[in-house]
């Protein structure tokens, strides 16, 4: 480890983006390089630690930081573990390849150094929360990640939609939050602690001793969770991801799926291997927490799966796909066992860099054809060939194909169900893979392969430069080899599991026939039509259900956004403009007469200043003398 | 005859005393630049030293010089980690005035930077005085080079005559001060503190009559420096009529020195244990905080208002002072450094306004944060820091002094500095909002951002506000060290 890689990993960016308009004034050019320098030294600081970390060993360092009067401080405090330090190494090298590929990408866009800051207040804020060892300072950089993350959706602020999106994520996410404060305000005044460690040894005492019941435990937890609901976008209130998409290419690629969308996951991790770990809290105590995580999982992943398979828009589509994979990592975090801790970590790992790489090939298709919409692209294959052959990368290991990365994890996931005997959720997660082949083959099929649109053939459309590129070939490279790293991985965080099962065998070489078979049948092979399918009347009904997402979005408009509106109305007009605004009025008139009272005092007259000395003395002498013989 | 003052105030004293000749070499060679660099230079290695005494006191304890062979009679030296504190910040603040002044001041620098290097030794002196006599000599050598230093533009009326208006009420505190001096002298023979508070501090004192007398001179003398209610009238019309690095001296340190006086004296001689001021003492600060405060909220002229805004936090700090327990006294010094870097901060930062634009008056400021960004975001931290605003540093001393003042039972008093504290929400946001969302005025639109003398200042204190303000760990340590200190002491 170099030194004080722990702090420095995440102070750097933070402070680092503090600089960021000084060094855009010197030059565009300064200025980006440097935020692509900032980056690279946290992630040189990230990587350094993960010999420390090697093996699961845990080292906490804390230091007195806020005063609770006397000698008692909340403390800061920082955790060096295989988890920790595998996520800030995740969050900085993918942040710094991003952001290089941001300096081809943004190139020639308005307003570089506020997204070059809040790019680099988001990566360290994100490191921040994830090398962080208690609740507090969890939750600072959960709304640091937050306010960046609207910040950059919104990062278009002239485009009405843009700036409708960050408010509908910074709020969508801010009721998750809210429960998670509630959860962790809980747990400090019980427990007079935020640390983690500290807060699972005295739940785990009070539970003993019998001074607290298991509720308790489940309530707050299921709080806490409720933050993990909202950040990586789950049902319900996964209706803001999808929106996200209209930020800047890079944004979605390192906030919507590489790092921020995984802060969720991240914390149950978390909770599961600190705060509440197996041999303390027996998962059968907390099988109602567990079932609830491992459900909002399955649902969510085959929902989500479901929608990416209508969408037509590049981005949209895979941040359909983001939320289905972060669906099964929590799903199977939700089994309550090493394994599906295990897969939902290694998940994390492959899903963030196939991921990442998907969407900076659809930043790269973006890039040269100007549009978003799928049914305007087609046939790029010939003239963008490392852009297609890194996509085909990215889709083969999102789809789970063998040897690419996503087949690895994928596995350990599903057999985490069929070992834990969850046939609901198995079942969930089988189909939201079969899916996710369809949807990813005619995502492909439909930017790279099908019949190029009238303005494509036209006009042709030109290869990405080197800067954006090399961060695609990178990423692809890691795609070919991370799956191979599972035996590493288990040395690495000291968790070693059994290989597959036959029965998760057979079910992936299932997922892989299904889903290709269909995909093939429908986009590569064109056998059937998707328009055969929606001219029946079954399929048109799907069809509608699917575009319009389940009507969930329109029922929290009705409900939320108009009901409230409607009350606001009310309340505006009965009691902010009759009692507060009154109210007010009072206090600004009563306070300007009291200052005219005083102003009559301070004249600046040597005499009456004087005398106010003299009288003062008087009224202090008095006083006394009151006090002596009183 | 040699006499050893601790390396800290020995340093500024040689330095100060040598500093004319430097004023003179630069006048008659022309180089300006000399007379700057050498004051900057000397305030500088007067930190340095004072830090390294700082470390020192705090691990071998306090740093004792008698003069003479008769300790009655002697002239004493008392340096304890509460006197290298307060002295850290005046230092501190002299410098960053010092380097702002590079480029604020424009005419007679030879004799300003021999002036502020007087005040800044005057005020040091005060912290370090073992002995009242001492003291007092210190505080006037403070309080004449204060009086030239507001009269400084002695072409302009309003400066002389807030000037003479500052001499004139001054002269009456320091002549209270002199008096209970006297007394003080009377009853117990020697002026030496230490000696004073072994012979005071036991409670027969604490019955006799005299004893209020003297504190009560004593809190209207050091009270009038401290602009506490009601001797504060004389602040608003120098404070402001002074330029503006000598306002952020006199509105961040000068008044401090009253108040470490008030500290010195009120817990070494005459602890609240024993005597009974604890109440007098909180209902004149609750005084002094809403008078501040009212007075504040309808200024026009910029620094005016900074100026009762200084009253207003004079007041939180001596009901800190008036709570008397380890926490209230450790938010009150805590208190200290915040105001005093923070006031300085603002004065700067209008300073470089006023600087730009020639105007004094707030609603000609307005739209300025468009054409002196880094000016305009410095006086932000500065307002939203003194408005309580968490994560900058007043609102951990705030809150601190509200938790004691709750603890100790002060709860009427501390309700009333909570209203303060809204109040004056009012009026930082005020300039806030003049300063960003009024659409500018003809005079902020030709302004711009100051030279880098005048920058550096405001973005070093903005930094320090935002590390107390998220990592106050080490500074509550400090002062709580400090104020267990106060507390134990005899």
């Amino acid at each position: 480890m170099l030194p004080y890689a722990a702090w420095l990993s995440w102070v750097i960016p933070l402070v680092g983006s503090l600089f960021v308009p000084l060094f855009f004034r010197l030059g565009k050019k300064v200025g980006e390089w440097y935020s692509v320098a900032v980056v690279a030294i946290a992630a040189v600081f990230s990587i350094s630690m993960i010999p420390d970390a090697w093996g699961g060993a845990a080292q906490v360092i804390r230091v007195p930081w806020l005063p609770l009067g006397g000698d008692a401080w909340v403390e800061a405090s920082i955790l060096i573990d295989p988890l920790s330090v595998m996520m800030a190494s995740i969050a900085t090298g993918v942040g710094a390849l991003i952001i290089l590929y941001s300096v081809g990408y943004m190139a020639r866009e308005e307003g570089l150094p506020r997204y070059y800051f809040f790019m680099l207040f988001f990566i360290g804020g994100m490191t921040g929360l994830v090398m962080a060892e208690n609740f507090l300072q969890l939750y600072i950089f959960w709304e640091i990640v937050g306010l960046c993350s609207y910040g950059l959706i919104s990062f278009y602020y002239k485009k009405k939609e843009a700036t409708h999106a960050g408010i509908k994520a910074f709020v969508t996410t801010r009721v998750g939050d809210a429960a998670m404060l509630i959860g962790i305000l809980l747990l400090f005044t019980s427990l007079g602690t935020f640390n983690y460690f500290e807060v699972g040894e005295r739940l785990h005492e009070a539970l003993t001793a019998g001074n607290m019941g298991v509720g308790f435990v489940l309530l707050s937890m299921l709080l806490i969770f409720g933050g993990a609901v909202g950040k990586s976008a789950q049902f319900p209130l996964h209706v803001w991801l999808p929106d996200a998409m209209v930020g800047p290419t890079p944004v979605s690629a390192l906030i919507h799926a590489a790092t921020m969308v995984k802060a969720g996951v991240y914390l149950v991790a978390r909770l599961i291997l600190t705060v509440i770990p197996f041999e303390a809290f027996s998962p059968a105590m907390l099988a109602e927490w567990y079932t609830t995580i491992a459900l909002i999982g399955g649902l969510t992943a085959f929902m989500a799966a479901t929608m990416g398979l209508v969408s037509n828009d590049i981005k949209r589509v895979i941040a359909y796909s983001t939320i289905s994979q972060l669906a099964l990592m929590f799903a199977a975090l939700g089994m309550a066992s090493e394994v599906g801790w295990f897969g939902g970590i290694f998940h994390i790992l492959s899903h963030s860099i196939f991921k990442a790489l998907l969407f900076l090939a659809a930043g790269a298709v973006i890039h040269a054809v100007h549009t978003n919409n799928l049914d305007e692209m087609g046939g790029l294959r010939r003239y963008m060939p490392i852009t297609f052959w890194t996509s085909l990368i990215g889709v083969l290991a999102l789809s789970g194909v063998p040897p690419l990365s996503g087949f690895w994890s994928k596995d350990v996931l599903i057999e985490s169900a069929l070992e834990a005997g969850n046939v609901p959720v198995y079942l969930l997660m089988v189909g939201a893979s079969i899916l996710t082949f369809i949807y990813s083959l005619r995502w492909l099929y439909k930017v790279f392969l099908a019949p190029p649109s009238p303005h494509i053939a036209e006009h042709g459309a030109h290869e990405a430069p080197k800067v954006m590129t090399i961060p695609l070939i990178i990423l692809a490279g890691l795609t070919l080899v991370v799956g191979f790293f599972e035996p590493f991985l288990g040395d690495y965080t000291g968790i070693h599991i059994a290989g597959p099962s036959m029965v998760t065998l057979l079910s992936s070489a299932a997922i892989l026939l299904v889903g290709g078979g269909v995909g093939y049948l429908f986009y590569i092979g064109g056998v059937v039509r998707p328009e055969q399918v929606r001219a029946t009347p079954i399929g048109g009904a799907l069809h509608k259900l699917l575009v319009n997402r389940y009507y969930i979005d329109d029922i929290y408009y009705k409900v939320f956004v108009d009901g409230f509106d409607r009350l606001s109305g009310v309340l505006l007009r009965f009691v902010e403009l009759r009692v507060i605004d009154g109210f007010n009025y009072a206090i600004s008139k009563a306070t300007t007469a009291a200052v005219q009272v005083f102003r009559n005092i301070q004249t600046g007259e040597s005499n009456i200043n004087l005398s106010g000395f003299i009288i003062g003395i008087a009224i202090l002498l008095l006083l006394f003398i009151s006090l002596i013989l009183g | 005859m040699s006499f050893d003052f601790t390396p800290t105030l020995n340093t500024l004293i040689i330095l100060t005393v040598i500093s004319p000749l430097f004023s003179y070499a630069s006048r008659r060679t022309g180089v300006r630049l000399l007379a700057d660099a050498y004051a900057i230079m000397a305030f500088a290695a007067s930190l340095i030293i004072a830090l390294t005494q700082f470390s020192e006191v705090a691990t071998n304890g306090p740093i004792i010089r008698v003069a003479g062979e008769d300790p009655l009679t002697s002239t004493v030296i008392y340096v304890d980690q509460l006197a290298m504190y307060v002295a850290g910040i005046f230092i501190f603040i002299g410098l960053l005035a010092a380097i702002f002044s590079v480029g604020y001041i424009e005419e007679r620098k030879p004799e300003y930077y021999p002036l502020l290097l007087t005040m800044v030794t005057g005020m040091v002196g005060v912290a370090f005085a073992g002995d009242l006599f001492l003291l007092f000599i210190f505080w006037e050598m403070m309080s004449i080079s204060s009086y030239l230093l507001v009269a400084f533009r002695y072409r302009n009326w309003e400066a002389v005559e807030a000037s003479f208006k500052y001499l004139i009420i001054s002269a009456a505190g320091a002549a209270a001060i002199l008096f209970a001096m006297s007394f003080l002298y009377g009853m117990v023979g020697t002026l030496n503190i230490a000696i004073l508070a072994e012979t005071l501090a036991t409670g027969v004192a604490a019955g006799e009559f005299w004893s209020y007398v003297i504190i009560a001179l004593l809190v209207a003398g050091f009270g009038v420096n401290a602009a506490m209610f009601p001797f504060h009238s004389w602040l608003p019309d120098a404070h402001p009529a002074a330029p503006s690095p000598i306002s952020a001296m006199l509105s961040g340190v000068v008044i401090k020195t009253g108040i470490y006086a008030l500290f010195r004296i009120m817990t070494f001689v005459f602890p609240a244990t024993l005597f009974d001021w604890s109440i007098v003492l909180a209902i004149f600060a609750v005084l002094t905080m809403t008078v501040g405060n009212l007075m504040a909220l309808l200024q026009e002229d910029i620094k005016r208002l900074l100026a009762f805004s200084s009253i207003a936090h004079i007041g939180y700090i001596l009901l800190a002072l008036s709570i008397f327990s380890v926490g209230g006294l450790a938010g009150g010094l805590l208190h200290i450094l915040n105001h005093a870097s923070m006031k300085a901060l603002l004065f700067l930062a209008a300073g470089a306004f006023i600087h730009a634009t020639a105007t004094r008056n707030i609603d000609e400021l307005a739209g300025i944060g468009r054409t002196m960004p880094i000016s305009a975001v410095a006086f932000t931290i500065g307002a939203f820091s003194l408005a309580g605003i968490p994560g900058l540093n007043t609102f951990w001393s705030e809150a601190q002094i509200i938790i004691a003042g709750i603890e100790a039972g002060f709860t009427v008093f501390v309700v009333i500095m909570i209203i303060n504290i809204l109040i004056s929400v009012a009026y930082y946001l005020r300039l806030v909002q003049t300063i960003f969302f009024k659409p500018p005025s003809e005079k902020a639109m030709k302004a711009h951002d100051g030279s880098v003398s005048m920058i550096t200042p405001l973005i070093l204190l903005s930094i320090l506000a935002i590390v107390i303000g998220v990592y106050p760990a080490p500074f509550f340590k400090t002062v709580f060290n400090i104020a267990r200190i106060l507390i134990a002491s005899p």
